[in-house]
């Protein structure tokens, strides 16, 4: 794989990538973690891909296995008490954070996030960060692995919830 | 209080100083992936080979020694029979000479 390539799928994919892990998994260092492994995964596959015009809908599909199977192991994990859970406080970022970032508004957008899709079940939050992605019910069925109406049912479900406090959906 | 948008969970605002070490790290990962060399091609085609001589060999063996064993066997039946007939000439009775 070209460095050039390379350059061209992190500038173009990179940041909603790590938004959608983070989003969904509530800790930035664990997302970066995973944001990486599966950018591994796709420099080890990209050549195995056949329909180029496709990689978006496949770089989210191998997100989304990454970060249900991490969940069911850090589920495990908690259940058998050997994980601790992440504390991520401002001070966390401050070696993270430069100049040119408003530290305010990025944890004040982070946090009303998270206030939002935690009145979400786990499936109903993965299909609507998926939706926040641009994709559409046919794709979301394809990635999740389930059929189309249940996604309807899903984002139905989810808009109800959340109608008072998201806009757009 | 400004409702959210859904476009809003799309791109959170990471900093980009995140964004460049996160390249940099990842990158560096991804250059360090093992390449496929041509000794990854090699050694399985080597392998191949090698099976494939073998098995030509053995049978070549094999054929070779079935005819050897066939060769054995008519040698030994041609040795059987000259005793049987050393037999016969030993148990004629002078009357069956004449």
């Amino acid at each position: 794989m070209e460095e050039e390539l390379f350059n061209n799928i992190f500038s173009s994919y990179y940041k909603s990538l790590l938004s959608f892990i983070y989003n969904y998994i509530g800790s930035i260092e664990e997302a970066r973690d995973i944001a990486q492994e599966v950018f591994l995964a796709i420099f080890k596959n990209y050549e195995k891909l056949k329909n180029k015009e496709k990689l978006k809908s496949w770089i989210f599909k191998i997100a989304t296995n990454k970060v249900i199977s991490f969940l069911r192991w850090k589920r495990i994990r908690k259940i058998l008490s050997l994980d601790n859970p992440p504390q991520e406080t401002k001070d966390y970022f401050k070696n993270l954070i430069d100049n040119s970032t408003n530290i305010e508004h990025f944890f004040f957008k982070t946090e009303e996030i998270k206030r939002i899709l935690n009145k979400l079940t786990e499936k109903e939050k993965l299909i609507i960060l998926l939706r926040a992605q641009g994709f559409e019910i046919k794709e979301i069925a394809s990635i999740i692995g389930i059929n189309s109406s249940t996604v309807k049912v899903h984002i139905f479900n989810a808009r109800n919830k959340i109608k008072d406090d998201l806009e757009g959906l | 209080m400004k409702k959210l948008k859904i476009e809003d969970l799309k791109e959170l605002p990471f900093p980009e100083k995140l964004i460049n070490y996160e390249r940099q790290r990842i990158l560096k990962k991804v250059q360090s992936l093992p390449k496929r060399s041509m000794l990854s091609y090699l050694i399985p085609a080597l392998s191949i080979s090698a099976i494939i001589f073998i098995l030509v060999i053995n049978t070549t063996k094999n054929k070779n020694i079935k005819e050897t064993q066939i060769y054995n066997n008519i040698y030994f039946y041609q040795f059987m029979d000259m005793f049987e007939y050393m037999d016969v000439l030993e148990n004629l009775n002078e009357e069956d000479l004449k």
